[in-house]
C-alpha cells in the first residue's frame, strides 16, 4: 500500500506566532533571541545564531523578542489539535513542524494532496499561520517537499518518483549531511547533487562515511521506512526562565533558580508527586548551553530539599563567566512521593524537622492557592536589594 | 605615634597589587612617612624602580617580599646585603623548586632577614631555630585578636602592618577585578581569601594607631623593625661576567692581545690613527673593567660565521677588531663616546644578531659554558595593553567573546589602557557608536589597569652572566621554555648594574646564508662573507638607488623605499650620483623615524643640491656630514656638548631622556639648562629653539650611526643578492618568513621582477622555497596542515629512492595520514604527475588506500555484511575553476596561480582606471585605481588626528597611497585586508615619487 505522509512546516515558527498575537510586528523585521530569524531579514544580513548586537548593527529597526516557550507550546498544541482531525498519527518535530500519516485514509479524506490543502487552509483560517505542506510516500521526502516551495502551499510528490524528485537537489538536503559531511562531499569528492551520491555504491560511500554509508545510500534514493510516531506521554515538570537583562551574577541567578524551584515544587505537590531527578540547563548569551543532572535519593517535592540539590547543580552547570540568558529546570522520574515513615529512623529529630518543613510548605501552598502563586515567596528569590529579579518566568509542562 | 609601613604591595605583585611604586612612594611621602618597605608577592619584580622612586620622593626604602606558598605566608625584609642575597635565593627556590617548603627554606636562608607573619606553625618552627628577628604580624581586618594571642603564647613581639594594597576609594573594586582576571573567575565567586580585605590600605600613623589601642607596642615595633633594615641600597655597581675565571688583569691582557691581532686582520697594519684610537679604547676598557665583557661577547659571536654586532658598540674599534662588529669605525667616523665615555655609569650594551634559527644554539652554548648558576635570561614583564585590559575586564563582567572582539579588533595593538577610553570616544573607528552602560563601566575599569604586571615572559635575547651566583643579585624563575629567567626586564636589569648581552635572532642573516648556499649550489660560485664588498657591484647600487628594495633587510618598508626613490630615483640627478652610497644609505635608514617627518623632505632637497648652512657655525663639525640636519642620536649629544658645554655624560643622559616616552619634568629641566648655557656662549634664542626642535625629533625611537651602519652593511648584502641572484634571494626571503610583508606580497614582487612562481610539486619542491634562474619553486612548507616531520619523511624517501612516478606509487612508498594526503592533492602537488583533472579521483584513491590499510589483518575492523572487498572507484568530474582556486587558497593560504584581482574582472566592466605602473603619468590629476592591500601604517598628524599610509598593488605594480585624516575618518572602518579596492583620489608627486592621495574607497566585490 502506498503511504501518504504529510509534513507541515511553518517557517520561523516563534516569529510567526509572535506576529499572530501582535499585529504591530507583522510588517516589521523581527528576531527571537537566541535562535530564530525571519527569512526576510536574512536578506538584510541577519542570520540565525548571529549575536544580537551585531544583528542590530546590520538592521537597526530589528525587533528582538525574548523566547516565549509558553506561546510556542500553545501554538504547537493548536497545530496538533487541528491535525488530530485528520489522523491520530501525528509526530511533532522541531517547533512548527509536524509529520502526519494519512495512509489508508484516502476514502475518508481524499487524496493526500487534497487533505494537505485542506489542512493548510484550516491552519491559515483558524490560526492565521502560513506554512507549506509536503506530501510524499515517506517522512524524508515529505520533509524535503515541504521546504521545496519558496512560498506557502502544498507540494505533492508522486509515489514512486521520490528518487527523481530529490535527484537534482543539493546534497545538503539529505538528513545527516551537516556542514562537515557536506564539505567532504562537495569540496573533496566533487559530488554536488543527490543524484551523484545515488550513483555510488554502498561500498564506495563506505570509504567516505563508514557506518553511515548504507543510511545515506538509502536516503539518497528517497527511501525512508521510518514510521510516524506519536510522542510517548511522560509526566515531566519543567520551569524555564529567560532574563530580560542577561546576568553573570550568581546572586541574581540563584534567586532566579529559586523561583524555578518554587514553580516546579508547587506543581509537583499539586500533582501529589515527587521528582527523582532534576536537570538544570543554563543558556549563555553566546549560544552555548550546559546541562547537569542530579538523581535524588528519594522522590522529593519540598522546595528546600529541591533547592539544596539545584544549588549544587547550578555551581556545576554555570562554570563559565559569560552572562546567562536563561535557565531551565526539569523534574523527571516523577512518581508518587513516599510518605512512609522510616521504620528504623536514625534520628527522630531529623524526622521532626522534615515534618515541620512539610507543614510549612503546606501552609505556603495553601496561601498561594488562595491568594495566587506570587503572594508568598522564599527570601532567596530576592536579590541583595530585596527586589524580585528582573526576569520573565514561563511555565511549560511536557506531554 | 610614628609608624613605618612594612607590608606594602605595588603593581609588581602580579594579579594582586594595583599601584606603581612611584604612586605608593608619593602617597607615603604625603602621609609623612620617611621609610617604607616594598613587599611584593613572591618577587622583587619592581625593586630597582622602587629604589629610584623612593629616592625621588625622599623615602628611605626597605627591600622585602611577601612569600606565599602552599597556604604559608610570611613577609621577609632584608636587613643587609646578605639578607638581600638570601631573599633572592629563597624567592628563586620558591619559583624553581617543585617541592618548595617555606618553613624549610626559611631555615636555610634566614640569615639577614626579618620574618613577619601571623602563621602559628611557621612561627613555632622558626622560633625553635632562633627567636631573633621574628615578629607576629597584626593587621586591621585580619583576625588581630588571634595574632595578639599568638604573640603572647609564643612570646614573640607583635608588629603592626596594614598589608597595604589600596589607596583611594575605587581601588577595592579594581583589586577584585584584577583578582577575578587572575583566577579566571567572576566577581561573585571570589572568596574572602582570594582577595585583600577592604581595610588593606596605606594608612597614616594616626589611623593605624587607632586600631591598636590595646597593643601600642605593635606600632612601636614597626619602627624597631625598620631600624633593623638597611635603607641605603646602592645598585649602581656594574657586575660584569667573569671570563673563564680570569682575574681582571689577565682578562685585560688577553683582550689587548686579541685586539692587536684583530687590528692586523682588519687593517693589515697599525698606523698612527688606528693606534691612537685603539689605545684610547683599551685604556677606557681597562679603567672601567670591561675586558671580561668584551671577551665573553667575542666568544659568543665566534659561534656563527654570519653575525651582525649592532647598537652603539659598533662604534668601538676593539669590537670591530674582535669580529663582534663589522663596520670600520674609523672609515665611517663613528662616535666612540656614544658607546663608552669616562662619565658613563651604566653598563655598556653590545647587541649581536645571529641568524634566527641559530640563536637557540648560541644560548645553549652560553648556558653550557657558564651554567644556570651564573647565567639567566632577561625577562619581559608583561602588563596590560588596551586590548587585553578591555578583553579581560569584559570577560569578568560576563560579555560574550564575539561582542568583546567587536570592540577590541578596532583597537591598535599599541594602545595603552588609559588611552583606550579616550580613543573610543574620539577615534574614527568608533564614530557614530554609542557604547552602552556596561561598556562604559568596563572601559572605566580597564583604563586603570595600566602598568599592572601580569606575568614574566622571555626577553627576545637578553642574557645576563655574573661572575659568581646569579641568585645573589636577583630572583630567578623558570620560563615556559624551561630557561632560567630573572625577575627584571631590561631597564631594571641595567639599573641594578647587571650587564646584559643581547643575543638576537635576525631573519635576514638567515636569508643571506640560505641565498649564498643556493648560489653556491646552483652556480658553484662561493662568496666570501667576510671579504664581500657588495657596493662595488653596479647592479646593487642601481637597485638601492631605485628603491626596489622589497625583501632587503632594513630598507624594505614603503617609507624607506620612497625615500630612496626621492633621493635618487630611476633617473638619478648627476649631483646625487657623487654622494657616497653607503653613507647615504645609513642616513636614509636613520632619518625614517616617527618624529622626523618634517626633516625628511628638507634632507632630500639638500642632498639634491638645495643650498644650506648649519644652524650655527659651532655645529659645522657635528652636522656637516648630514646636511646640517641631526640624523643620528649621537649628534644630539654632540650638539649640546658643542653649543651649551654639556659633558659627554650629560649629553648622553639627554639623549636617553628624549628617546624614552616617559620623560616629563627631566626633559624640561634639560631644555632650560640647554637654553641658559647656550645663551651664555652667545647663541641666539632662535638658534637654540631650532636646535631643540631637532633634538625633539628623536622622541619615540631613533638610531645611532654605528647601529644604522651595521645594519646598512647587511642591507647592502641583501641588495647584492637581490640584484644578482633574484630567484635564490626571493626564495630565501619567503622561506625565512617574518619580513615586513606577507609571503603573498613577496611573491608578487618576485613576479614583478620577472620570476615565475611554480606551485608545489611532489617531485620538485623541497621543504623551503627554492630559487634557480628565473623560477621560484614553492616549498611544501607553504601547505597548511602539513607538519615538518611529514614533509621531511616524504623528502627523505624521494632522496633515497628517486622521484615518485605516480600517485599510486607515492601511496605505496610513503605512509601518510589521509588528511595530509588530501592536503597534498588539493595543493596541486600531484598535478604534474596525474593532471589537475584527476584531483577528485585522487581523493577517492586516498580514501580507498586508507580504508584498505584499516582493513588489513590485525586492524580488527568490521566491514558490512555484503561488502565488496575493494570497490571500484568512481570517476568523478574534474573540479571546476572556482573549486580549484578555493582549494589553492585554503591549502596555500593565498592564490598562486593568478592575482586575486583577476577574480574580480567582472567588476571592472565599465570602470576606467589607471594601472599602477602608469601612476607617474597621472601626476596632478584625479584618477581611479584598483588595488589589493599589501601593508599599512597608521600614524597621527602633529595635531593628533589619525591617518594612514597604505601600500596596494594591482597586477602591474605596487603603489603607495595616503589616507589623510578626513578620508581616513570616513573609510577606516572598511579598510580590511584581502579585498579588491577601488580607490579614487589625486596623484601627487614629491621629488619624482608619485603617491595617491585617496578621497574615496569602494570595492569590486560589491559589498559595501
Amino acid at each position: 500500500m502506498h503511504r501518504d505522509i504529510l509534513h507541515l512546516n511553518i517557517p520561523a515558527f516563534p516569529i510567526a506566532l509572535a506576529r499572530v498575537i501582535n499585529s504591530f510586528l507583522r510588517e516589521r523585521p523581527v528576531a527571537v533571541a537566541p535562535s530564530h530569524t525571519d527569512r526576510a531579514i536574512v536578506q538584510e544580513g541577519v542570520f540565525e545564531g548571529m549575536p544580537v548586537f551585531r544583528a542590530l548593527a546590520f538592521c537597526p529597526s530589528l525587533t528582538i523578542l525574548p523566547p516565549n516557550p509558553r506561546l510556542l507550546s500553545t501554538g504547537m498544541r493548536s497545530l496538533i489539535d487541528l491535525s488530530s482531525r485528520y489522523t491520530p498519527l501525528a509526530e511533532p518535530g522541531s517547533p512548527g513542524r509536524l509529520y502526519l500519516d494519512l495512509t489508508g485514509s484516502r476514502r475518508l479524506l481524499g487524496p493526500g494532496r487534497d487533505a494537505a490543502a485542506r489542512l493548510d487552509r484550516e491552519i491559515t483560517d483558524c490560526l492565521r499561520l502560513r506554512g507549506s505542506v509536503g506530501v510524499a510516500g515517506n517522512k524524508l521526502v515529505s520533509g524535503i517537499a515541504s521546504r521545496f516551495l519558496r512560498k506557502p502551499g502544498v507540494c505533492d510528490v508522486l509515489r514512486g518518483s521520490e528518487k527523481p524528485f530529490i535527484a537534482p537537489m543539493p546534497v545538503s538536503i539529505l538528513p545527516g549531511v551537516g556542514s562537515t559531511r557536506e564539505r567532504i562531499l562537495l569540496t573533496d569528492l566533487n559530488l554536488r547533487r543527490v543524484e551523484e551520491v545515488t550513483a555510488l555504491s554502498v561500498s564506495q560511500l563506505g570509504l567516505v562515511f563508514g557506518p553511515f554509508a548504507p543510511l545515506l545510500h538509502q536516503r539518497a534514493r528517497g527511501i525512508d521506512p521510518s514510521p510516524v510516531l506519536p510522542p510517548r506521554r511522560t509526566l515531566d515538570v519543567t520551569e524555564e526562565s529567560y532574563l530580560i537583562q542577561e546576568q553573570n551574577s550568581d546572586e541574581i541567578l540563584l534567586a532566579e533558580l529559586c523561583r524555578l524551584i518554587e514553580g516546579c515544587g508547587f506543581r509537583l505537590r499539586r500533582l501529589g508527586k515527587g521528582t527523582g531527578k532534576i536537570t538544570l540547563t543554563v543558556y549563555y548569551i553566546d549560544g552555548v548551553s550546559s546541562r547537569e543532572s542530579f538523581a535524588l535519593p528519594s522522590p522529593a517535592d519540598n522546595d528546600i530539599v529541591l533547592y539544596a540539590a539545584a544549588e549544587d547543580l547550578f555551581m556545576k552547570a554555570c562554570q563559565r563567566r559569560v552572562r546567562v540568558r536563561g535557565m531551565r529546570l526539569t523534574c523527571t522520574r516523577v512518581s508518587a512521593r513516599n510518605r512512609q515513615m522510616e521504620m528504623f529512623s536514625s534520628s527522630s529529630q531529623t524526622d521532626r524537622r522534615a515534618g515541620r518543613s512539610d507543614a510549612l510548605q503546606d501552609a505556603i501552598d495553601r496561601i498561594r492557592e488562595r491568594y495566587s502563586t506570587g503572594s508568598v515567596s522564599w527570601g532567596r528569590t530576592l536579590d541583595s536589594k530585596f527586589q524580585i529579579s528582573n526576569s520573565r518566568t514561563v511555565h511549560r509542562s511536557q506531554v | 605615634m610614628k609608624y613605618v609601613p612594612l607590608h606594602v604591595h605595588s603593581s609588581f605583585s602580579p594579579g594582586w597589587g594595583i599601584h606603581h611604586p612611584e604612586t605608593l612612594c608619593a602617597a607615603a611621602g604625603a602621609l609623612g612617612m620617611d621609610r617604607m618597605a616594598l613587599t611584593d608577592r613572591n618577587g622583587l619584580y619592581g625593586i630597582p624602580h622602587f629604589l629610584h622612586q623612593a629616592m625621588e620622593a625622599g623615602i628611605r626604602p626597605i627591600i622585602g617580599a611577601e612569600a606565599v606558598n602552599d597556604g604559608y605566608r610570611a613577609v621577609l625584609l632584608a636587613k643587609d646585603g646578605s639578607g638581600y642575597a638570601n631573599l633572592c635565593r629563597l624567592l628563586s627556590d620558591l619559583h624553581c623548586r617543585e617541592n618548595f617548603d617555606l618553613s624549610r627554606s626559611l631555615s636555610e636562608f634566614r640569615e639577614g632577614l626579618v620574618v613577619i607573619t601571623d602563621d602559628g606553625s611557621l612561627l613555632t618552627h622558626l622560633k625553635r631555630q632562633d627567636p631573633g628577628d621574628l615578629f607576629v604580624e597584626m593587621s586591621p581586618g585580619h583576625s588581630m585578636h588571634n595574632a595578639l594571642a599568638l604573640s603572647r603564647r609564643l612570646k614573640l613581639p607583635p608588629v603592626a602592618t596594614s598589608r597595604a594594597v589600596l589607596l583611594g576609594e575605587g581601588d577595592y573594586h579594581l583589586h577584585r577585578v584584577l583578582r577575578a582576571i587572575d583566577l579566571n573567575t567572576k566577581l561573585d565567586r571570589l572568596s574572602l581569601t582570594d582577595t585583600a580585605a577592604e581595610s588593606d590600605r596605606l594608612l597614616s600613623s594616626r589611623s593605624l594607631a587607632e586600631h591598636f589601642p590595646h597593643c601600642p607596642e605593635a606600632v612601636e615595633n614597626s619602627i624597631k623593625v625598620a631600624e633593623l633594615c638597611r635603607t641605603d641600597w646602592d645598585f649602581s655597581r656594574t657586575i660584569f661576567p667573569g671570563y673563564r675565571d680570569m682575574t681582571d688583569d689577565e682578562a685585560y691582557s688577553d683582550l689587548e692581545s686579541r685586539a692587536r691581532k684583530g687590528v692586523l686582520w682588519r687593517y693589515g697594519r697599525i698606523d698612527e690613527r688606528v693606534k691612537a684610537r685603539l689605545e684610547k679604547e683599551l685604556d677606557l676598557i681597562r679603567e672601567k673593567g670591561f675586558a671580561h665583557y668584551f671577551l665573553v661577547v667575542e666568544e659568543l659571536a665566534k659561534r656563527s660565521p654570519r653575525t651582525c654586532g649592532r647598537g652603539s658598540a659598533a662604534a668601538s674599534m676593539v669590537a670591530y677588531c674582535l669580529g663582534i662588529t663589522h663596520v670600520d669605525p674609523l672609515k665611517y667616523n663613528l662616535f666612540f663616546e656614544r658607546f663608552l665615555n669616562p662619565g658613563r655609569v651604566d653598563p655598556p650594551d653590545i647587541d649581536i644578531d645571529f641568524p634566527w634559527d641559530e640563536r637557540d644554539e648560541i644560548l645553549d652554548f652560553a648556558f653550557a659554558r657558564y651554567g644556570t648558576k651564573r647565567a639567566a635570561m632577561v625577562a619581559n614583564q608583561v602588563s596590560f595593553r588596551a586590548r587585553a585590559a578591555l578583553r579581560e575586564v569584559a570577560k569578568v563582567y560576563g560579555l560574550a567573546s564575539e561582542e568583546i572582539k567587536d570592540i577590541t579588533r578596532r583597537m591598535s595593538g599599541g594602545w595603552k589602557p588609559d588611552k583606550a577610553a579616550a580613543a573610543v570616544a574620539t577615534h574614527p573607528r568608533f564614530a557614530g557608536e554609542k557604547l552602552n552602560g556596561d561598556w562604559r563601566m568596563i572601559l572605566d575599569t580597564a583604563r586603570r589597569l595600566d602598568g599592572q604586571m601580569r606575568h614574566l615572559s622571555l626577553h627576545c635575547g637578553g642574557l645576563v652572566i655574573v661572575p659568581d651566583e646569579i641568585r645573589r643579585y636577583v630572583p630567578v624563575e623558570v620560563s615556559a621554555k624551561g630557561m632560567p629567567v630573572i625577575q627584571w626586564e631590561k631597564d631594571q636589569t641595567e639599573a641594578a648594574g647587571l650587564v646584559k648581552i643581547d643575543i638576537l635572532g635576525n631573519r635576514s642573516l638567515a636569508v643571506i646564508r640560505d641565498a649564498l648556499a643556493a648560489v653556491r649550489k646552483n652556480t658553484g660560485r662561493i662568496i666570501d662573507y667576510a671579504q664581500w664588498q657588495p657596493l662595488e657591484d653596479e647592479r646593487t647600487r642601481i637597485l638601492i638607488r631605485s628603491g626596489e628594495t622589497m625583501g632587503c633587510f632594513y630598507i624594505e618598508s614603503p617609507a624607506t623605499r620612497q625615500l630612496l626613490r626621492r633621493m635618487w630615483g630611476d633617473d638619478p640627478d648627476p649631483i646625487t650620483l657623487e654622494c657616497d652610497l653607503f653613507e647615504h644609505l645609513v642616513m636614509a635608514s636613520s632619518i625614517i623615524r616617527p618624529a622626523a617627518n618634517a626633516f625628511i623632505l628638507e634632507f632630500v632637497a639638500r642632498m639634491r643640491g638645495k643650498p644650506w648652512r648649519s644652524l650655527h657655525p659651532f655645529l659645522d663639525d657635528v652636522l656637516d656630514e648630514t646636511y646640517g640636519i641631526a640624523i643620528y642620536q649621537e649628534q644630539i649629544t654632540r650638539m649640546v656638548m658643542t653649543l651649551a658645554g654639556f659633558s659627554a655624560f650629560d649629553g648622553d643622559q639627554l639623549r636617553k631622556i628624549v628617546t624614552r616616552k616617559s620623560r616629563g619634568r627631566k626633559l624640561e629641566d634639560y631644555r632650560t639648562r640647554f637654553i641658559k648655557d647656550a645663551a651664555k656662549r652667545g647663541i641666539s634664542k632662535k638658534t637654540t629653539s631650532l636646535c631643540w626642535n631637532q633634538i625633539l625629533s628623536f622622541s619615540g625611537y631613533s638610531f645611532c650611526k654605528p647601529h644604522s651602519a651595521s645594519y646598512a652593511l647587511v642591507s647592502c648584502k641583501s641588495a647584492y643578492l637581490k640584484a644578482n641572484y633574484p630567484a635564490e634571494f626571493m626564495a630565501a626571503v619567503v622561506s625565512n618568513q617574518g619580513g615586513f610583508y606577507s609571503a603573498f606580497a613577496y611573491l608578487s614582487e618576485a613576479r614583478r621582477m620577472g620570476l615565475t612562481v611554480l606551485p608545489p610539486d611532489i617531485n620538485a619542491s623541497e621543504y623551503h622555497y627554492t630559487g634557480r634562474g628565473t623560477h621560484i619553486q614553492m616549498g611544501l612548507m607553504q601547505i597548511d596542515g602539513l607538519s615538518k616531520k611529514t614533509v621531511d619523511g616524504l623528502l627523505k624517501e624521494r632522496l633515497d629512492k628517486g622521484p615518485y612516478r605516480s600517485f599510486t606509487a607515492f601511496l605505496a612508498r610513503v605512509r601518510l595520514d589521509p588528511s595530509a594526503l588530501k592536503f597534498l592533492v588539493k595543493a596541486g602537488c600531484f598535478d604534474d604527475l596525474e593532471g589537475r583533472d584527476r584531483r577528485p579521483a585522487l581523493i577517492w584513491e586516498v580514501l580507498s588506500h586508507s580504508h584498505s590499510r584499516d582493513q588489513s589483518p590485525g586492524k580488527g575492523q568490521i566491514g558490512f555484511l555484503f561488502d565488496e572487498h575493494k570497490p571500484d572507484l568512481p570517476r568523478p568530474e574534474p573540479y571546476d575553476e572556482g573549486t580549484v582556486l578555493r582549494q589553492e587558497s585554503q591549502t596555500l593560504g593565498m592564490l598562486v596561480s593568478r592575482h586575486p584581482l583577476d577574480l574580480h574582472r567582472d567588476g571592472l566592466d565599465g570602470l576606467r582606471y589607471a594601472p599602477a605602473s602608469e601612476i607617474q603619468k597621472w601626476v596632478g590629476r584625479h584618477v581611479t585605481m584598483i588595488g589589493w592591500w599589501v601593508t599599512g601604517k597608521p600614524v597621527k598628524t602633529k595635531h593628533g588626528e589619525p591617518m594612514e599610509f597604505v601600500t596596494f598593488e594591482d597586477t602591474t605594480a605596487i603603489f603607495d597611497t595616503t589616507f589623510f585624516p578626513r578620508a581616513y575618518a570616513r573609510f577606516c572602518r572598511k579598510m580590511v585586508r584581502h579585498r579588491p579596492y577601488v580607490l579614487k583620489g589625486k596623484v601627487e608627486e614629491e621629488f619624482g615619487v608619485a603617491t595617491l592621495n585617496v578621497k574615496w574607497v569602494g570595492f569590486l566585490d560589491g559589498n559595501k
